[in-house]
């Protein structure tokens, strides 16, 4: 009895064996591809076709894929590859994609390397974050972008440290902290590798910590910080006379809450600034100038143009001078050669929250032209030679008042990018049209629970509305015309992506991810996803495959603000994916 | 029976009653919040429906100067509702905070919040505010001890406000309303200590911050045992009330918390709280 006992558990235990040993090997596909080579310099100057290997996906910020195996004719017939749920919460992500690997930062800092033609994971590396940080949750813990470089993953963590993750284990090699999470300091935008080092923007600063918000430089070998250049003018160096007089502890915000672009040719680093804290001016301090002094607040809402090699500034330009209305211009900077007066400039080119597209000489910082899209009643005139805006002084909130600014505060564009295309000398941007009835309020209420507006904003659909919010637009950079627009009632949450196959991809927050033809702004194709559009779409290849790739979420801060003028269009508490798309083989 | 024991038995029918009462409404409120347009909660979900039992869970927060009186008057109003006091202490190093962040704290582990102004409009829907239980007045404060009030401060100074509050708006809109050459220059500071250092450095003559912050800080600290309150003038004698915040579908404790708080005011309590705290906080008239 005892043996044949002994017997079954002798066979029962071999069993076991062999079964818990075949689901492993079955489980371990070569989800690796083997060759994932290091991402040198001259790749990031001239990456490969198939890759998307930064933000933007090359150094001009085009956000453009040259692929055109998905074009005009066929991506009708796009169907899903595979998708992969992400950690639920605010997506806002560009994956990365090199030598087939694709890499996803999920919200609250778990970090994932998937073949990217099959949808297997290679590694995970999920971040302990402190359980405070968790607990408070929202847009802090999302990111927008990740970096590469040689054989590491660069990394901003929701509690101020960057990271360089082995692209191959997923394991840290460095681990650097910038500064107190528990101070409010935040990363909400990602690294931006430029000239060999690691640069990264500093957001939080509406957090009442004097001082305001910096960029950084960063050794690739270790994080070691480089250099600095703070956002906010020091009382003694140039530009620190603009705070009408206040003190350093006094002047608040200018986040840096995007990631730049860079001009290898001048070794230039284009990076854009946000507002001055808080929001209103008159609580702020800087309004009224005060007599003998300028108050434009240096280098709130300006491109910045730093040497990638000192940190120094070369030039700066402000877009909208002591904002008072939550008007960021901190978004991509779009490196451009466009016609003006019948010559060829070497531009840069953004957006502010106001929706007036805007071009500079990227070598000196001179303006070229600026040019309206969506109703706004903030900025009156521009002057023709220097850009500098008059200001509607009825759109100013003032204490004591309801005053009506277009847009509101979230923007006409907010950091869903716009993106350029060579292929139709085109910057397609996604857009909203709203206004704010703005009323400055005490917002004492806790001694803590101070909040950063100090306003309230009621926001509603512009004058004479007719009911759409979201838009696209194409406009030609070449003569700055309208080349089409698409209006729809939902919010446009996404980004865009052009494509050389003829095609803009963005997505909504009704949950449509869409193509348009990139001539006339026809939907050729559209599927709906399991929840708001409000990321990045990017394109790549996986051996001669192109696919496309969106990452969805509940929806940030600002794709939520937008949605409270659409309140039939709702979306589900939870659900963040990524979607993957491909043509079928045999098409 | 004995009158203690009737005593024992009559507050343990009290206290469950009060359990079944406030478990009942909590998981109307529970439902009705979710028809209300309020803050997302990453994975809401596991908060659950929080069990208070017997307690009476309130939230005290460092960054609050009247934190060591709000928690020795939560205390006493958990005791006149028959409930235990539980407390949640917050030591944040953040210097502000938002609303948003509250309404998880208020959903996960606290019934009351303790230390907001009552400020009409300055609030969502989804809380709400006990009746007062302290007023405090924002004062100036200054180092030179000739100035007797704000109008003996030189308009060539300048005055370092905490951002933003009641008194801070009323100042600027003071300082609006002079000619360029007769304003002081305001510096709006993060925070009362930041607004009295700047005093303390000669950055600013005059701080202006709520008076409670003050005297913790000169309690606390001796560095700013040589700065003085001055009177207002000419701004008038500002001041605000201070109750505790709670979720607005929590009608029914509000309205005990109310008659706790009133209950204590009358019978001395809340004065001796005070004194025990040298408290520069007053008692509103409506609250007795």
């Amino acid at each position: 009895m005892r043996r044949s006992r002994l017997l079954a558990a002798t066979i029962l235990g071999v069993a076991y064996g062999l079964l818990s040993l075949a689901p492993a090997s079955a489980q371990q596909p070569a989800a690796a591809p083997k060759d994932i080579k290091p991402v040198t310099d001259a790749m990031l100057r001239n990456p490969p076709a198939g890759d998307w290997l930064m933000w933007r996906r090359t150094y001009d910020g085009w956000g453009y894929s040259p692929l055109d195996q998905i074009n005009k004719t066929n991506v009708k017939n796009l169907q899903v590859a595979w998708t992969w749920s992400l950690s639920p919460g605010a997506t806002e992500i560009t994956p990365i994609v090199h030598d087939g690997v694709l890499y996803v930062f999920n919200y609250a800092d778990k970090v994932q390397a998937i073949n990217a033609a099959t949808g297997d994971l290679i590694w995970e590396y999920a971040r302990t974050l402190p359980q405070r940080l968790v607990t408070q949750g929202g847009n802090n813990l999302a990111k927008r972008n990740l970096a590469i470089y040689e054989d590491k993953l660069i990394v901003a963590t929701s509690d101020v440290h960057l990271l360089a993750l082995d692209l191959k284990t997923g394991k840290i090699v460095w681990d650097h902290t910038t500064d107190n999470w528990e101070k409010g300091w935040r990363y909400t935008g990602g690294p931006f590798v430029a000239g060999g080092k690691i640069l990264q923007g500093m957001t939080g600063c509406g957090n009442a910590e004097p001082g305001g918000c910096y960029v950084t430089a960063h050794d690739p070998k270790n994080g070691n910080e480089v250099w600095r250049f703070y956002t906010i003018a020091r009382p003694d160096e140039p530009g620190g006379d603009t705070w009408n007089g206040l003190p350093l502890e006094s002047r608040f915000g200018a986040s840096a809450w995007n990631a730049g672009s860079f001009d290898a040719e001048t070794n230039t680093v284009f990076w854009g600034v946000g507002q001055p804290y808080p929001w209103i001016a008159e609580m702020r301090g800087t309004y009224p100038a005060k007599p003998g002094q300028k108050n434009n607040a240096l280098y709130s809402d300006s491109t910045l143009a730093l040497d990638v090699n000192t940190g120094k500034l070369k030039w700066h330009y402000q877009h909208l001078q002591n904002d008072t209305w939550d008007l960021d211009y901190a978004y991509e900077r779009i490196l451009v050669d466009i016609p003006v007066n019948g010559q060829t400039r070497k531009a840069v080119v953004t957006v502010g929250k106001a929706g007036i597209i805007e071009a500079l000489d990227r070598t000196n910082g001179s303006w070229l032209w600026g040019r309206e899209t969506v109703y706004q009643n903030v900025v009156a005139s521009m002057d023709p030679k220097t850009g500098e805006k008059t200001i509607n002084e009825a759109s100013i909130p003032r204490i004591g008042k309801t005053t009506v600014n277009c847009p509101a505060d979230p923007g006409s564009r907010g950091w869903p990018a716009t993106a350029y295309s060579p292929k139709t000398r085109s910057l397609y941007l996604p857009l909203n049209e709203y206004c704010s009835n703005t009323t400055p309020t005490p917002l004492d209420a806790g001694q803590a629970y101070t909040g950063g507006g100090r306003a309230v904003f009621a926001r509603t659909l512009i004058p004479k509305s007719d009911g759409n919010v979201g838009s696209v637009q194409a406009v030609k950079l070449t003569d700055r015309t309208t080349a089409w627009s698409h209006r729809q009632r939902s919010p446009q949450t996404g980004a865009v992506l052009p494509t050389g196959g003829g095609l803009v991809f963005t997505g909504t927050w009704d949950r449509y991810f869409r193509a348009f033809d990139d001539a006339t702004g026809k939907i050729l194709w559209q599927t709906r996803v399991n929840n708001a559009v409000n990321a990045f779409p990017i394109s790549f290849t996986v051996g001669n495959k192109q696919y496309g790739a969106i990452a969805t979420g509940n929806g940030s801060s600002e794709a939520k603000s937008l949605a409270t003028l659409t309140p039939e269009l709702t979306n589900p508490d939870g659900g963040s994916v990524l979607w993957v798309f491909a043509l079928p083989d045999n098409k | 029976m004995p009158a203690t024991r009737h005593k024992r038995e009559t507050t343990q029918k009290a206290r469950a009653l009060a359990v079944r009462v406030l478990a009942a409404l909590t998981s109307i409120a529970l439902s009705t919040l979710a028809l209300a347009q309020t803050p997302f909660i990453v994975d809401q979900w596991k908060l659950g429906r929080r069990d208070s039992g017997s307690t009476l869970s309130y939230c005290v927060d460092q960054r609050d100067p009247d934190w060591p009186v709000a928690r020795d008057l939560a205390q006493q109003i958990a005791g006149a509702l028959l409930l235990e006091p539980k407390e949640r202490l917050f030591t944040e190093q953040m210097i502000t905070d938002n609303l948003d962040n509250l309404y998880r704290i208020l959903q996960e582990s606290c019934d009351l919040f303790m230390g907001f102004k009552l400020i009409p409009d300055a609030y969502p829907d989804w809380m709400t505010l006990t009746r007062a239980y302290y007023r405090a007045s924002y004062v100036v404060v200054v180092a030179d001890g000739k100035w007797k009030s704000l109008a003996d401060v030189p308009r060539t100074g300048a005055i370092a406000a905490t951002l933003g509050t009641s008194a801070d708006l009323r100042l600027t809109q003071y300082l609006m309303s002079l000619r360029d050459t007769e304003r002081w220059q305001r510096f709006p500071m993060a925070n009362d200590e930041a607004a009295l250092r700047a005093v303390l450095s000669g950055t600013a003559q005059a701080a202006l911050v709520w008076e409670p912050a003050f005297q913790a800080l000169r309690r606390d600290d001796p560095a700013f045992a040589r700065l003085r309150a001055a009177g207002p003038a000419p701004l008038p004698a500002m001041t605000a009330d201070v109750g505790a915040a709670l979720l607005s579908s929590e009608s029914f404790l509000r309205t005990n918390v109310d008659q706790a708080i009133a209950a204590l005011a009358a019978d001395g309590t809340l004065a001796r709280i005070f004194a025990d705290h040298k408290f520069p906080g007053r008692i509103p008239q409506d609250s007795r």
